[in-house]
């Protein structure tokens, strides 16, 4: 599967597809960051196939904003399609966050922690 | 030991560079990236809330750290509606129910089972969680302090709200390179 979506730039951070991954890069610490991750992500709905790859291993800040936008995808997402995210092993937070997303869905929300 | 105060208004491009300044100032007794990120969520967590439910007048911030170097403390005060305090106790409530954990998780949960499309009421969980922290509040009376000029409000329906949050850090020793 390839993503066909373009990147977007808002601010410091980056969101763009490379492959079958989803790239979010430097810091989401916006006011509203749904105003340019649900548009991308809306695009990921429409083309995702069974697997999804989301790589924040560049994502330096995440408000609790960003993250609702993480839980609206994986709400609005097919139940059958599953979904790796790939994450830094030397940033905790990424590992504590995505550790209790997964446990919302055990199942489809797998987790792979990265020496980078 | 320090402390810090600072005076804010509601423009969200305050709360990134207050918590870059805070991040600035601590380097020198932080020890690593993750005590540096915690720090920072907690500081921006507690400033995205002052700004969202900010009515009138401006927010502060204050930084405490001990004499002992291993705790900090930040309060911070807004002026808002008695509705808007409410449901932060109804939240304060959930969060201190429980592990940090499993609050963190309940509230994740309460996001997924809502169909409003605006606020993430995620916050204070992530500052129990992530930053590992005690949170507590008061709530003042006397808005004066945070009133701008000739700002005047119906008093009898607004609060200061006052939320602290008392962390522990890893204070780094004197010689040790910063590594943030």
């Amino acid at each position: 599967m390839v993503f066909n979506i373009p990147k977007q730039t808002y601010n410091r951070a980056i969101i763009s597809a490379k492959g079958d991954t989803i790239i979010l890069e430097g810091d989401i610490d916006h006011n509203d960051p749904e105003v340019f991750i649900k548009p991308f992500f809306e695009k990921v709905l429409s083309q995702m196939h069974e697997v999804l790859i989301i790589d924040i291993r560049n994502l330096e800040f995440l408000n609790s904003a960003g993250i609702k936008c993480l839980l609206d995808f994986l709400k609005a997402k097919p139940t059958d399609t599953r979904v790796l995210i790939k994450s830094d092993k030397k940033k905790t937070w990424q590992q504590k966050s995505m550790a209790v997303i997964k446990s919302l869905d055990e199942e489809n929300i797998s987790l792979e922690d990265v020496d980078i | 030991m320090f402390y810090l105060k600072l005076k804010f208004s509601h423009d969200w491009d305050d709360i990134v560079i207050i918590r870059n300044f805070i991040i600035t100032i601590l380097s020198r007794k932080i020890t690593n990236y993750d005590e540096a990120y915690r720090v920072a969520l907690v500081a921006s967590e507690l400033m995205e809330n002052a700004c969202r439910y900010s009515t009138i007048g401006g927010a502060s911030i204050e930084l405490e750290q001990g004499i002992n170097e291993t705790h900090i403390e930040f309060r911070i005060k807004n002026i808002t509606k008695e509705e808007n305090i409410k449901e932060f106790e109804k939240i304060f409530h959930i969060i201190n129910t429980g592990s940090a954990g499993e609050a963190y998780k309940e509230m994740m949960l309460r996001v997924i089972n809502r169909n409003d499309e605006t606020i993430s009421q995620l916050g204070l969980a992530r500052i129990r969680y992530e930053g590992q922290s005690e949170i507590s509040y008061e709530i003042e009376s006397d808005l004066e302090p945070l009133l701008k000029g000739s700002e005047r409000i119906d008093s009898q329906k607004q609060r200061i709200l006052c939320v602290k949050s008392k962390m522990s850090i890893i204070p780094k020793k004197i010689g040790e390179a910063h590594g943030i």
